[in-house]
């Protein structure tokens, strides 16, 4: 990824929902993860967008799966974050950590 | 059997839905329409798709816009320099010696434009949007095929206004710059940027089943697995299939499988259908049906007269006010 490219608050959210899905993350369970753990909710197609452009950046592998009748035929694209990707997620933490820390704002409910 | 999703929702992400991986998003789409998700969510889905693709999709394609564009600019002096000068000439001719005329102009015209695709890239075709998108990332091959759109574009031009001049009239210096403009517009541009006009990237296995059937015919014979309540799950193919059901002594899927006066042959083609239908896609992936699936399956191969009509065309007989629910809101079938 290239200095300075930030990551998206989707693709953020994409990345945490594919470290808690592990390998059998495709692109429902994601969006329910995102759903479930942001409380809003997540289209399909902008998941896809987003992953899309994590793949660009080699933060996000995927391989093709299984095609089932439910499925009209169409095969599943699993997900999953690579090394990278790890990395990348450790540093916008630290980012956002830092970023958090000492405003009074936003601590015990304070606005 | 299965809850089909609006068909225009469908033809619309088939056509502008562009993301790269459309197929899986598409079957995502479908398996979430399937699990009980509403017609309007799912055209509020597949809307988003196709709001979210659409610039990403003429970001991609600005490189072969900017060549057919650019094609077609350089034909439009050469082209003014012909008509300023009355060349060519109408061809004196009664109406059916013209359109002779017309009809091998436009086969030389059609050659002159496929002819360097066949040399360059070894295809008789001229299409080259499908091949633009479909190159991937090779440098070299998309440089030839952004060439050979330009080169289309500009024998395009060149080519319409020799034809009109040889064979229908000369015109003013206005009507010169409608037409090019109006070729341009309708037979340049348009077809490279609206999708709809060209054929969808990747051909759904329903599509394939619609249009070429053949192609979906199972490579072995049809069996479905049906799960039963106690957990077991059994192997039902048409020989053996009463031996089958007996052994498995349930009383439960005897009773679906024969109970009120079913026959045998009734039981074999609802097989045959359900396990065309699960086997016939991409990896043939079977799946396992549970005894209510089963008994639908059979009350539905019961209520068509062959299992083909219940394959391939199973909405013959639907009203108009039928379709338009299928086009806007879908179906159970």
């Amino acid at each position: 990824m290239p200095r300075g490219a930030y990551l998206g608050e989707l693709e953020l959210m994409a990345l945490l929902a594919l470290i808690r899905l592990g390998d059998d993350a495709y692109g429902v369970p994601i969006c329910y993860e995102i759903e479930k753990r942001s409380g809003r909710e997540a289209a399909l197609g902008s998941v896809y967008a987003a992953l899309e452009r994590l793949e660009g950046k080699g933060l996000v592998t995927s391989r093709l799966g299984e095609s089932t009748a439910v499925r009209g035929g169409r095969a599943k694209r699993y997900f999953r974050i690579t090394a990278q990707g790890m990395r990348e997620v450790r540093q916008t933490q630290r980012a956002l950590v830092n970023l958090w820390r000492g405003l009074p704002e936003l601590e015990g409910g304070r606005a | 059997m299965f809850r089909r999703p609006p068909a225009l929702a469908v033809w619309l992400l088939d056509r502008l839905g562009y993301t790269r991986q459309n197929a899986a998003l598409a079957g995502d789409l479908l398996e979430e329409f399937r699990n009980g998700r509403s017609a309007g969510w799912y055209w509020r889905q597949a809307l988003a798709v196709i709001a979210d693709g659409f610039p990403r999709q003429m970001a991609a394609l600005a490189p072969y816009l900017l060549a057919v564009t650019a094609g077609y600019a350089a034909q439009l002096p050469l082209s003014y320099v012909l008509w300023s000068s009355g060349f060519p000439r109408e061809v004196a001719g009664t109406g059916w010696a013209k359109v002779g005329l017309w009809a091998l102009m436009q086969a030389a015209g059609w050659f002159a434009s496929a002819a360097p695709v066949k040399w360059t890239l070894g295809e008789w075709s001229v299409r080259l949007r499908p091949m633009f998108c479909g190159v991937g990332t090779e440098p070299q091959k998309r440089a030839t095929i952004l060439a050979l759109a330009g080169y289309d574009s500009f024998s395009f031009g060149l080519w319409s206004y020799c034809l009109c001049a040889v064979v229908f009239w000369h015109f003013s210096q206005a009507q010169f710059l409608k037409w090019e403009s109006t070729w341009f517009v309708l037979w340049v541009f348009a077809p490279a940027v609206l999708p709809a006009l060209a054929a969808p990237a990747t051909r759904s296995a329903e599509a394939v089943e619609h249009r070429e059937p053949w192609l979906a015919i199972p490579q072995r014979e049809p069996v479905i697995t049906v799960a039963l309540p106690d957990g077991r799950a059994i192997l039902l193919g048409r020989d053996r299939l009463a031996e089958s059901i007996y052994a498995a002594a349930d009383p439960q899927l005897t009773r679906v499988a024969f109970g009120g006066g079913k026959s045998l042959d009734l039981l074999r083609r609802a097989v045959w259908l359900g396990g065309y239908r699960s086997m016939s896609h991409i990896e043939r992936k079977a799946e396992t049906f549970t005894l209510a699936e089963l008994a639908a399956l059979i009350d539905e191969t019961a209520r068509t007269k062959s299992v083909i009509e219940a394959v391939y065309q199973p909405k013959r007989r639907e009203s108009f006010l039928g379709r338009l629910k299928v086009w806007f809101c879908g179906d159970s079938a």
